[in-house]
């Protein structure tokens, strides 16, 4: 049950942070051709893309990945296949069109990097407090190691 | 704290009672290094068999359902399951790091993140060992964190 409410507290969080960037990108994009007019079923709309979106890869990525290249071209992959199989096939809110593909996927891969790169901040922060933790108990352990030396 | 230590020949094994009033970190921490020292696991090279403490070990990998033990500079075969080995090194400074690895958090020098949301923690004899996301929570908490 707690592993549930965790899955769900991700996706929720996921989701989130791509809708607010979603929107925050297509309102400064706003006289472009890939940017949409933004009324309340376009956001509704978005908001259900983000929500699959945010699904498909958090299952996506549960598969261990040889090497981070080939688990972010993976993502990312998703990330589109769900935006335009969802927004331009399900809810016809994207025009497929190549003006439109180029625009939504460089959308995509700034919304993609940007999660990913909090990620990686926050996992940082982990990373450093470990370091810390083990940098205090540094000196006994190197003792044991030079006697085993 | 108060340590008394008593020497009596007649004395066949070591025997360590803590009293306290209440299990702190700290003390839990001395309690998991006392089951490290007090644990040795029989492992072989070649037809060699020897008892190795647990305290020498870096890590153990399952390979091809073998289970290999890693210390600075030697690798050994042990008769042990991965999960076997899990359950009963829980208290101490091991930890589960990915599906195929137990680590021991003492010999590790440092901890980095990689970009696909795994760590890479590099041991004090220059190895590295990949820490999946799926077990970083329990690595985490190791730490106390």
């Amino acid at each position: 049950m707690k592993k549930h409410i965790q899955t769900i507290k991700k996706i929720v969080l996921t989701t989130c942070c791509s809708f607010t960037l979603v929107i925050m990108v297509n309102v400064c994009l706003g006289s472009e051709a890939f940017a949409m007019r933004i009324g309340s079923d376009e956001l509704k709309q978005t908001f259900i893309i983000c929500v699959i979106t945010s699904a498909v890869v958090h299952c996506v990525l549960r598969i261990n990945f040889a090497s981070e290249w080939m688990y972010h071209t993976v993502a990312f992959s998703s990330e589109f296949l769900s935006v335009f199989g969802v927004g331009s096939f399900v809810l016809k809110l994207i025009p497929f069109t190549a003006e439109v593909v180029i625009g939504v996927s460089i959308m995509l891969l700034f919304v993609h990097l940007f999660c990913f790169t909090m990620i990686y901040c926050s996992q940082k922060i982990t990373a450093d407090e470990i370091n810390e933790c083990l940098h205090k108990q540094g000196g006994r352990k190197e003792d044991r190691h030079g006697k085993d030396n | 704290m108060k340590l008394i230590i008593e020497e009596n020949l007649e004395q066949e094994d070591v025997e360590i009672i803590i009293k306290c009033s209440m299990l702190d970190e700290r003390l839990k921490k001395l309690i998991a290094q006392i089951r490290a020292y007090s644990f040795s696991i029989k492992a072989s090279k070649g037809n060699e068999t020897k008892s190795i403490a647990l305290e020498d070990i870096y890590y153990f990998e399952s390979v091809d359902e073998i289970t290999y033990l890693y210390c600075a500079h030697e690798v050994y075969e042990c008769d042990k399951k991965l999960y076997e080995l899990e359950d009963s090194l829980r208290t101490t400074s091991f930890v589960r790091v990915s599906k195929s690895v137990i680590l021991n958090v003492d010999w590790m020098s440092h901890v980095k993140p990689l970009f696909d949301g795994k760590f890479e923690a590099s041991m004090q004899n220059g190895e590295r060992v990949i820490i999946n996301r799926h077990y970083v929570k329990a690595f985490k908490e190791k730490f106390g964190l």
